[in-house]
């Protein structure tokens, strides 16, 4: 005798009860339910699913991770390419089955006729009401596929910030920096060896470019620079005559969107003033803050935090600074 | 006097008065009747106000007709008041409209509702009805774990889940039965259409 599943009218409950039953759904069953139609997603919308991060990975695949409780939920959006010749690098596409583990041994395979990675997404925010994207990582097998196809799955999306792994390499990485486009670049190595430059990253119309590790930083980078806050790694070796210049042609009006640069040195490193604030007119305001006028009226102040080893430059646009 | 000199006092225990445990009586629209102890009522926000406004006696009680729950059958009040019996004196939780982030059914509340789903459905109804929040809380609790590990087409034959397609059907089913005049103009249309007017106005 065939087995009938019970059933139950969910949406016939009182709204309270509804309400309660969703809510203490496990977090997959809440979003598998918000998947049926538009109804069920209004329903769980209303009831919300607590994610606390959004985050795109390119590896053999495309996925997405939503962080729920520390705990990360990972879903397979696009077709898998496991092995690649190296040759031309393929179009990303979507799954037609998108895969999402709900433990080490458990996957869920779930369907939805007509979704392209795109729509995965705009679903995943619109139920999460977070309107951005945490941060989108290059891995070094996200070579294979189009970085243009990437590009444009990824461009209907804020995208807070660019992690590029340290594996990539530079030409991979070369192409990922023209195409993609986010609020906060991260670059965890140098990926530009062969002295290409750091300004192709510095000049894109970001708002922060972060450096984990030691860059050969040029006054060209530094002139190239377009972004509102740049956070670097230096040798102890880096010319504070360099970046006395740099400070002297900022002063003349030159990068007017800047309000922050950190040069955080490695090992204990006290960085010499008076070579950094040559030439430059500036008060002393305490034996570490000095601070001086740029073009416009804009404001500036250097801090010498020798504790940390790193400098930081504040620019304001008034008289107040907020540090 | 200190407490060790205070005079010692024989005490007749059978003098001191005992408050009597008192039975609600209530009665199902199927005309079932219950008697529900006064602690087991406190568990239902709804009904311990009920009885508190009405101020029975225990004669009252008695001997006044058993208070009529209109909504409620009997089958699904007999398992309200087992469930409330079972949990009396234990703590309620606060109504304040959050949900618990994990609710564990005990094994008497699992038993109990062991039941089809039909009845399931009265029984949280009931309970939404009642304000009877630990019984909504394990309910509803019942009702999620039947989502666990399904797919979204699962889901939608388990929980009886219209489509967007049949959502939309049936909303133009209801905007038609509201307007009756919609009706008739668009089969005024139609005919006119099969006569082969050009115009409808």
């Amino acid at each position: 005798m065939a087995v009938v599943a019970s059933r139950f009218p969910l949406l016939r409950l009182p709204i309270k009860a509804l309400n309660h039953a969703v809510k203490t759904m496990d977090i997959l069953d809440r979003i598998s339910l918000s998947l049926v139609s538009k109804v069920t997603k209004s329903v769980v919308v209303r009831c919300g699913v607590s994610i606390s991060f959004i985050r795109f990975y390119m590896q053999e695949a495309f996925f997405v991770t939503l962080t729920h409780q520390n705990l990360d939920f990972t879903w397979c959006l696009s077709q898998r390419h496991k092995t690649w010749d190296g040759s031309n690098p393929v179009e990303l596409t979507a799954a037609s089955v998108v895969q999402v583990a709900k433990s080490r041994t458990e996957n869920y395979r779930w369907k939805k006729e007509g979704f392209e990675i795109k729509d995965w997404i705009k679903h995943f925010q619109d139920i999460t009401r977070i309107h951005y994207i945490h941060r989108i990582v290059f891995g070094k097998e996200g070579e294979r596929f189009d970085v243009d196809s990437v590009a444009r799955t990824i461009k209907p999306f804020n995208v807070n910030a660019l992690v590029v792994s340290n594996e990539c390499s530079s030409k991979y990485a070369n192409s990922i920096f023209k195409k993609v486009h986010t609020n906060h670049i991260s670059l965890v190595r140098n990926l530009f060896p062969r002295k290409v430059a750091l300004g192709k990253v510095l000049i894109q119309n970001s708002n922060t470019v972060y450096t984990h590790t030691n860059f050969p930083i040029k006054l060209n980078d530094l002139l190239m620079m377009n972004c509102e806050v740049f956070d670097m790694q230096a040798r102890r070796n880096f010319s504070l005559k360099i970046f006395n210049r740099f400070l002297k042609i900022w002063r003349t009006g030159f990068n007017r969107r800047l309000t922050r640069v950190m040069i955080k040195f490695s090992g204990n490193f006290a960085p010499d003033k008076n070579v950094i604030l040559k030439g430059i007119d500036y008060i002393e305001v305490t034996p570490t803050r000095f601070d001086f006028r740029g073009a416009n009226g804009s404001r500036a102040t250097l801090l010498f935090q020798h504790r940390l080893s790193r400098i930081m430059l504040f620019v304001s646009d008034g008289n107040r600074i907020q540090l | 006097m200190s407490v060790e000199n205070a005079p010692v006092v024989d005490v007749d225990e059978a003098a001191i008065p005992v408050e009597k445990k008192m039975y609600y009586r209530f009665e199902s629209n199927d005309k079932k009747e219950f008697r529900v102890s006064e602690l087991a009522i406190q568990q239902s926000e709804t009904l311990n106000r009920l009885v508190e406004a009405m101020g029975y006696t225990s004669e009252d009680v008695e001997n006044k007709p058993a208070i009529a729950i209109e909504n409620i059958d009997g089958k699904t009040l007999k398992l309200v008041f087992q469930w409330c019996e079972h949990h009396k004196g234990e703590a309620i939780p606060v109504d304040d409209g959050s949900v618990p982030k994990i609710v564990e059914i005990p094994e008497f509340d699992a038993k109990l509702m062991d039941i089809d789903n039909g009845l399931l459905f009265k029984l949280i109804w009931a309970a939404d009805y009642l304000n009877i929040v630990q019984l909504l809380n394990v309910s509803c609790k019942k009702v999620a774990n039947m989502a666990q590990g399904k797919t979204p087409a699962q889901l939608r034959r388990v929980y009886l889940l219209p489509s967007d397609e049949e959502d939309e059907a049936a909303k133009r089913a209801a905007q038609e039965a509201q307007d009756p005049r919609a009706r008739e103009v668009e089969e005024e249309f139609e005919e006119r259409k099969r006569q082969g007017g050009n115009s409808f106005f």
